[in-house]
């Protein structure tokens, strides 16, 4: 509660919206039917290469917050910037185009599309953005080229698995494919909702290390969202959406 | 970039299921083939009836139908009814505006296939396809009584050769039961292949025929047929007292209906006079009805094939809502997302449609000799074309355009769903 009159005292706004910021979301609000906004986040910013923990419960509005952020879902009111871009006054087309460039999402599970091979599902999002492509080029020689190096740098090295289909591998190795595929071509932004909520413990913090090590070897921000606050050492900050969502902390109280 | 990445995925989409596409396929594949080839055999049947008779100006024969006549002086279906006379021949050959002639008299057979008596009026004067005239694959025409001059079809599928001897039967059948086996004909001539009913006959002359059918007069073979030998036959007069009909070409064309005019009120017998071209588009309207009735049907199997296609990708729009949300968080617009579904289809469409053609040529030409055997028909030329072309773009536009339902579902999911799916 503190935090969030904090967080809505308007000159610390107005300070933080510099050009350094990856992510940048003011007065946004959302709400499926008019009368009942489920999300109204006063401020939240990423800055370049900053790793953050969102813890959010269920029902915290944090699938909308990332439909919002990726530009699939548009707010009612409030600004949206990605890397400077405002999502929120462009075209569905531009939205799309921007998600293509600049975002990489993890899913919780089944991140793969089922009749690709390993290799294609890394290089899906290239085939979307023209200069994503390119950078995976700049960094790896080929899309393919980068794709394998993303791959062997998780842990899937083994050549015969590029070719394999996707829903032949396990449900880790699958997740370690999803990252290689947010990663590819270095976008501005990760998200990854709940990515490792489908794994052991063990391979949880190898994940993370995995996810966090290539991230900064890119220069690419992450949100990272879970409900597992154990797992938030693992990161720059934490951020708890019930704060920053003041839609969420009304209907609490 | 972007319309190869959505294409290879249609393919990757359709491949992965296996089952269900292989199945979609072959129900598109055999709807096409069904279609194409109604069509392809209407059009060989009547391209192929029509090259048979492209020089005739008029076919005589005793009064019957018109298409009766023409099917069984020229088509060689069924048989006539009754002769006409040689006398009135004659007179019709000898008439001023009459260019050339050829007898034509049916009755006999063997192995099957139809003895046509004739005159050397048919080497030089009959007209098939575009005014091409019978030339000889090897030997020539008859000279002598007990010449016989065979169809490409006749010597090949009987193996004959120049030199060869072969018996004569009594009637149509394909298993004789009275021959004319003391009066054995020698093969002194093979005609080129025509893709006319021609290439089924073997041509004897007038008298031969007459010469066969001694002792036969009642119909029946009588000892003096036994008698009269080959050598004994010769000094008869075989001068032919009747015909089956005669193809009759005019000087000018424009004597034509005149002249049909003159031989239906033919004062010494009754005469038809038929213009092949009046009597085989009345053919086409006899059996239209038929034919109509039969594209109909195959234009709703063509349908039905449409319809697989459209339930084969509906039926999986639910269980790909996860597949969609993960295309559109790589950043794929909804109309992305739409249009690989439409590729979906056109890719369906297409390949089914390729199968099809593929397997109807296969059965065409696996057919073909059987179909020119029993029906007369010449699907030779029945090669692919334009026609098949058009089936393909069509049908392929057809199945993009009916697979915009499903891929606007599709669209609304994507844009409702967004990254999450609530399934």
């Amino acid at each position: 509660m503190i935090d969030l009159s904090l967080l809505r005292f308007p000159g610390f706004a107005m300070v933080s919206s510099g050009s350094s910021s990856v992510l940048l979301l003011e007065e946004v609000t959302f709400a499926w039917r008019a009368d009942e906004v489920i999300l109204h986040i006063p401020y939240f910013e990423i800055g370049k290469g900053e790793r953050i923990f969102l813890r959010g419960p269920s029902g915290s509005g944090k699938s909308t917050l990332l439909s919002l952020i990726s530009g699939v879902l548009t707010p009612q009111s409030g600004k949206i910037q990605l890397l400077g871009a405002n999502m929120t006054g462009a075209r569905a087309s531009e939205r799309d185009a921007l998600r293509a460039r600049e975002l990489g999402v993890i899913f919780q599970m089944f991140n793969l599309v089922p009749y690709l091979s390993v290799l294609e599902n890394v290089a899906l999002p290239c085939r979307f953005s023209a200069a994503r492509g390119l950078r995976a080029k700049q960094s790896g020689g080929s899309i393919e080229g980068e794709a394998g190096r993303l791959l062997a740098r998780l842990g899937l090295g083994e050549a015969h698995l590029r070719g394999r289909k996707a829903t032949d591998l396990s449900v880790g190795q699958q997740q370690r494919v999803a990252a290689a595929r947010a990663l590819i071509g270095g976008p501005g932004l990760i998200l990854a909702d709940e990515p490792t909520s489908a794994l052991d413990t063990d391979a949880r913090g190898v994940f993370i290390e995995l996810l966090s090590e290539e991230c900064a070897a890119r220069g690419s921000s992450l949100l990272f969202v879970s409900h597992d606050l154990s797992l938030a050492t693992h990161f720059d900050r934490t951020v708890d959406l019930c704060a920053i969502n003041a839609a969420f902390s009304h209907a609490q109280a | 970039m972007r319309l190869a990445t959505l294409l290879n995925m249609a393919f990757r989409s359709l491949l992965n299921r296996r089952v269900t596409g292989a199945l979609t396929l072959m129900a598109v594949a055999l709807s096409v083939a069904l279609f194409t080839g109604v069509e392809k055999v209407r059009q060989g049947a009547r391209a192929s009836f029509e090259r048979t008779v492209s020089g005739a100006d008029l076919i005589v024969g005793a009064r019957s139908g018109p298409i009766n006549l023409l099917l069984y002086s020229i088509f060689r279906v069924g048989d006539a009814t009754a002769n006409m006379t040689w006398r009135s021949y004659e007179e019709i050959a000898s008439d001023p505006r009459v260019a050339w002639t050829i007898p034509l008299s049916l009755g006999d057979a063997h192995k099957g296939y139809r003895v046509v008596g004739t005159d050397e009026n048919l080497f030089e004067h009959y007209r098939f396809g575009e005014d091409q005239t019978l030339t000889f694959a090897s030997g020539e025409p008859f000279r002598d009584l007990f010449d016989v001059v065979l169809g490409a079809e006749v010597a090949r599928n009987l193996g004959y050769r120049i030199g060869d001897d072969i018996v004569l039967s009594h009637g149509l059948g394909e298993v004789s039961f009275a021959d004319h086996d003391n009066k054995p004909f020698k093969v002194v001539g093979i005609l080129e292949a025509t893709g006319t009913p021609i290439d089924r006959s073997l041509n004897v002359s007038l008298p031969a025929i007459e010469a066969i059918h001694v002792g036969w007069e009642t119909g029946a073979k009588t000892p003096l047929a036994t008698i009269m030998t080959a050598d004994r036959v010769r000094s008869l007069d075989l001068k032919p007292d009747e015909l089956t009909a005669m193809i009759v070409g005019l000087k000018s064309r424009g004597t034509v209906l005149k002249m049909q005019r003159d031989l239906n009120t033919y004062r010494e017998e009754p005469l038809l006079a038929v213009i092949p071209g009046i009597a085989l588009s009345q053919l086409w309207e006899t059996v239209g009805i038929a034919e109509r009735l039969l594209s109909a049907v195959s234009a709703c199997v063509i349908a039905v094939g449409l319809v697989v296609i459209l339930v084969s990708i509906l039926t999986t729009l639910n269980e790909r809502r996860r597949e969609m949300a993960i295309l559109r968080s790589v950043g794929a617009a909804p109309g992305d997302i739409f249009f690989l579904l439409v590729l979906e289809a056109a890719v369906i469409a297409f390949l089914g449609a390729l199968l099809g053609l593929l397997v109807l040529y296969a059965g065409l030409m696996g057919l073909a000799p059987l179909v020119q055997a029993r029906a007369g028909v010449s699907l030779v030329g029945l090669g692919p074309g334009a026609f098949d072309l058009v089936v393909l773009v069509t049908l392929t536009g057809l199945a993009s355009f009916m697979a915009m339902f499903p891929a606007w579902r599709a669209f609304r999911n994507a844009l409702a769903d967004g990254l999450t799916v609530r399934v």
